[in-house]
Parts: C-alpha cells; structure tokens; sequence
C-alpha cells in the first residue's frame, strides 16, 4: 500500500526542548504516575523522567551549584529513590509530584553536598555556572560565587533536619505548610525548624572569616 | 538583618525573613543543561527507573535473596567458563572461585614453618612463619621447601598444608568451601556437627568431598612427569573420591590412591577405570607430611586445558558452536580428569542442545548428573533429560496454541 508523501505543517518547533514521543502520548497525571508505579509497570518510566527531570535537575543544580561531573549520577539516584518512596507509600499524595521529587532530591543533593565536605573536597568554586543575577563587574560576580560556596559549606555542615528545612523553604521557595506535609512535620515544629536553622547559618557566616576578608 | 546578611546585600530581598545568603542562593538562575550525550543521559535514567520500579515488585525480603542468589548463580555460572575467559584475559586464569563472592567469609592462612607465598591476582605477597594472613577466594597459597601453613575457614574447617604444595582456595562459604591442589599435601579436618554442607579438594586426577571428617590428601609426581598420583588418607569419618567417573567411599582408617585405580599413570587418556581403596592404616599427620615426596605442579597440562576451554568459549561467544563443541571434546578426550570437566560437561550439553542433537544432550545431561547430582547445573541437566524423553512435548505445545 502506498503511503501520501510526508509534507511539512504549519505550527510545528524546532527546539530541542520538545519531546514529541512524549508528547504524542496522553500525559499521566500524578496520580496516575503513582498508580503505575504500584502497579509496577515499567512502562511508565520516561513518564516519570520527562515529568520530573526539571525540578530535579534545578533542585540539585540550586543546592550543589554546578553540574558536576556526579550529576547524572545524583538525578538517576534522585530518580530511583522517587521511585523507591512511591512504592512503598512514603509519599503521602498531599502535594503535587513535582513538589515530593523536589524534596527528594534535596536529600540528594544535600547528602552529596555533606559527602564532599566529609572528604574534605573544597567545594569546586570554578565549576560554580551559576549566573547569579548581580550589579557590578566580573570581580564581584566572582566573590559573590566564592561567598555561595562558603554558604554551602556551612549549610552541608548543619543538622541535616534543620538544613532539609531551610533549604526547601528559603533556596526552593516552597511555603511552610507544603514542607510540613513533605516532611510529615507538624506546621509549628517545621517553622521551628526554619528558625533554628536560619539562626545557626547566620551564627555560622557570621563567624567565616574568609568571608569577612572578602566583604572587606 | 544580620551582619552575615548584610555580607550578600545585592538587591533588595524577596522575602525580607530569609538570611541575604539563603536569598543569594535562590537568586540563581540555573542554566540550561547544555552538555553533549544529552539523549544518552535520559535513556539511561529512565532505564534506571523501569528498573527500580521492576525491583520494587517483589518484598524486601524476596529482594535481599534475590540479590544474594543473583551473586551466588552467578558465581555457578563459572559453568561454561566464561568466568574463565575473563580470568585469563587479567592474567590470572586459575582463579575461578575469586567471583564466588555470594559466600564467601573471611579466611585465615596461618604460615606455622618457613615462608609461604600467598599470590593475588598476580601479586605474589611472602609471609614468614608465625605470621597471618587473610585469604579470598582464588587466592594461590605455596608453601616453600620447609614451607608450612594452616587454613582457617568457616565453620571450622582447617586444612594444613605441607612442604612444597601448591593449592587454590576456590570458594571458601559457609556452604560449599573448595580448593584446588595440584601439588604436596593437605591435611583437612572439618567438624561434624556444625561443617559446611560439602568440602571438596580437587587434584589433577580427582575429586575429594567430604562432610564432618578428618582426612588427608597428597598429590605426588608420577611416573612419566605428566602425571599425578593422589593419596587420600581419612581418620575420621569418610569420603567421596570422585575419579575416571567412579565414585568410591573412602571411609576412617582407610587409604586410597589414583595409583592403585589407575593403571597405567602415563596415559591419562585413558578411559574410566574403578579405583581401589587400599587397606593401609592412617599415619599421623606429621608423618604423612614427611614422609611423601616433593611433587611439582604440572603447569602445562593445565595451561593446554584453560587453552582448550577458552577457545570453545570463544568460538561459543562468535555463534559457532560446532567448532565450539570440537574443542570441548578435544578437552575432554585428551583431559578427561581434569579439573575442569564438570563445566566442560555442562558446556558440552548446553552446546549440543543449541545444535538441536537433543538426544546426544541428554546423553551428556545424564553423564553430568551421575558424577555431579548436586552440580550447580542439575536442574537445567535434568530438564535436557526429561525433555528428550518427552518428545511430543513440544507438538502438544505448539497445537495448543
């Protein structure tokens, strides 16, 4: 049988950011996403990647600050403990999907940020591509970079609850009673939380000299 | 604000609570992901993730065995000798039990005279007398002229080798320990109760297994060099003496060797003959290790039979299993004791099942399953067996559908 030549429409992109299989499918919901995932069936599986893969590549991205040469292997560990904490009920469906992966991958990101510092690893300051939205010239974009690295030295080591906290409600931007829900913290005990944190990260810079030498 | 705020004071805040540092790091704007591979990255998540998600289908605990059986079949599946082939290829090919990872426990060579030589994926390490120490599967011990050493394995099993002997550890579990000794004397005591399910010492020319017993085996140089002669001596208990496709029960008191039952030593080619337990008394340890000769390891033999197996295993891996199968029968024709018969069997009918000779297969499954009942490919043998004498099997199948 002969098939009509192929011609091009109108309205169609270009960009690399489409994705026309995924596209071509009828888009699962999260809830439906969940139910595949107790069902376990397999298939759904790039579902979940194209779903999720932004948030979880911002979030590592925010927290870690570069893609580092372990990136990919954090996204696909994010991914498989997503997976793992839908399977066995830990996400209780109170949020959206996005907002859990984001959680999730804050523990990732935040227990690489933490094994780095173990290993004492100087946070890779030139590997920062961060284009942090500042005033001025080259100089001082670079001093505000070696300042976030600071930062995240101290955040990688705080107590991980309080950080956990902090970071999802002050880098991430999620409001307190989603946190409370993530992290199945009572809404006063998570604020007590952010608190806690936020003062003993200012405690923290507050005492860096490297910092104070660079402001001066 | 705080000192430390006013440090990252850029802006004007979003969210005027926030520490300015915190606000720093909100700030950022993520840059588009614009490394090469990209596509290659997503296929490989996303096949981590239908993996995960196939995983999470069983229980934990199914998961954990799974896991656990996954190594241990995998470590079996040393069967065809790929395991072998790979082995070879880092240079260390007389280390096959190094991948039975699954049981393996800790170990302990004790050196109690001289030096022995302890070799690790071709790092020879000496350890003088008084000294210990740890030993893994696929390790080689030597023990010099005035060598002595003892090795504790789990559940208490303790082999004492001799002067001059040349031995590999091949698994070492809680289950099934092994090794392999192609020259001097090892003398073994395994507890009874409280043993492994099977011990087994393996020479040229044959197979001791053993459970809760005391026993001895030398391996010594026959006449002409080629060949070996191995003394068995139990003390206690008794055990399996696996030799020409005979199996004999050797029990306390008695000795046995492959001189007695073989009659001819210089032509291993031979085929089968029944080995004789002799009627000698057990020495003593001590005088057993003094008293036999100084054997000396038969490398070539070995290294022409690795050769064999890994070209049938390369000819396996290119699809052509006829030439496969000529190597596998040139192995066992001019080999067939060696050490490596058992995966050669099983190598052999698997190969003949894919070449579609389903009734030669089962000839060769049915061999397997006489010398080697709990061999590790017993179910797949027995499976052969029963399906060539259930041929209408697959025309009932196929009319089903």
């Amino acid at each position: 049988m002969a098939h009509p030549p192929l011609r091009v429409l109108p309205g169609g992109t270009s960009t690399s950011d489409t994705k026309p299989v995924a596209d071509a499918k009828p888009a699962l919901d999260d809830e439906g996403i969940i139910d595949a995932v107790l069902r376990h069936d397999d298939r759904v599986a790039s579902e979940i990647y194209d779903h999720l893969v932004g948030v979880v590549d911002r979030t590592l991205y925010r927290i870690l600050g570069c893609r580092g040469p372990d990136h990919d292997d954090l996204v696909q560990q994010a991914f498989e403990q997503i997976v793992i904490t839908l399977a066995r009920h830990a996400f209780a469906r109170k949020c959206s999907l996005k907002t859990w992966a984001s959680r999730v991958a804050t523990n990732v990101g935040l227990n690489a940020l933490r094994s780095k510092r173990r290993e004492r690893k100087v946070i890779d300051w030139s590997a920062e591509s961060s284009s942090i939205e500042l005033e001025g010239d080259l100089e001082a974009q670079l001093d505000a970079r070696a300042q976030l690295a600071r930062v995240r030295w101290h955040l990688a080591s705080m107590t991980k609850a309080q950080v956990e906290v902090v970071l999802l409600h002050d880098v991430l931007g999620h409001d307190l009673h989603e946190i409370a829900i993530m992290t199945r913290l009572s809404l006063p005990a998570a604020q007590s939380r952010l608190f806690r944190g936020r003062r003993d990260l200012e405690r923290r810079l507050a005492g860096d000299e490297s910092l104070s030498r660079r402001q001066s | 604000m705080s000192d430390s705020g006013k440090k990252f004071s850029t802006t004007a805040p979003l969210r005027p609570d926030r520490p300015m540092a915190l606000e720093a790091l909100s700030r950022q704007t993520v840059p588009p992901d614009i490394r090469p591979r990209d596509e290659t990255r997503r296929d490989e998540t996303i096949a981590s993730i239908a993996a995960e998600i196939r995983s999470q289908a069983r229980p934990v605990s199914v998961r954990w065995y799974a896991a656990i059986g996954a190594i241990a079949v995998a470590s079996a599946l040393g069967l065809f000798g790929w395991s072998h082939l790979s082995a070879s290829s880092t240079g260390d090919a007389r280390n096959p039990g190094q991948h039975n990872s699954a049981q393996h426990q800790s170990s302990e060579l004790v050196v109690t005279g001289g030096v022995v030589v302890v070799t690790r994926l071709g790092q020879p390490t000496a350890v003088s007398v008084g000294q210990s120490v740890p030993i893994d599967e696929g390790q080689q011990i030597r023990t010099a002229s005035d060598g002595s050493a003892t090795l504790k394995l789990p559940r208490g099993v303790r082999a004492n080798f001799g002067n001059a002997t040349n031995a590999w550890l091949d698994a070492a579990g809680q289950i099934d320990q092994r090794f392999r000794i192609d020259a001097g004397i090892v003398d073994v005591s395994v507890p009874k109760p409280g043993g492994p399910r099977t011990v087994a010492v393996v020479t040229p020319d044959a197979q001791v297994v053993v459970r809760g017993t005391e026993f001895t085996v030398a391996v010594e140089q026959g006449d002409p060099k080629p060949s070996t002669i191995t003394r068995v001596t139990v003390r206690r208990g008794s055990v399996y003496v696996l030799h020409h496709g005979t199996e004999d029960v050797i029990s306390a008191g008695s000795t046995w060797s492959s001189s007695a039952a073989q009659p001819s030593a210089s032509a291993p080619a031979e085929g089968p003959t029944t080995a004789m337990p002799s009627t000698e008394s057990a020495p003593s340890t001590t005088s057993t290790l003094s008293a036999l000769p100084r054997p000396r390891p038969q490398s070539g033999a070995l290294a022409e039979q690795n050769r064999l197996f890994q070209a049938a295993a390369k000819a396996r891996k290119n699809g052509d299993d006829e030439t496969a199968l000529r190597y596998l029968d040139e192995l066992l024709s001019r080999y067939p004791h060696s050490e490596l018969a058992q995966e050669v069997r099983i190598a052999r009918f698997r190969t003949l099942k894919r070449l579609g000779r389903d009734s030669d297969a089962a000839r060769e499954a049915m061999k397997y399953l006489s010398t080697e009942r709990d061999g590790p490919a017993r179910d797949e043998a027995r499976e052969i067996v029963l399906d060539s004498t259930a041929p209408s099997s697959k025309t009932r199948s196929s009319t089903s559908k």
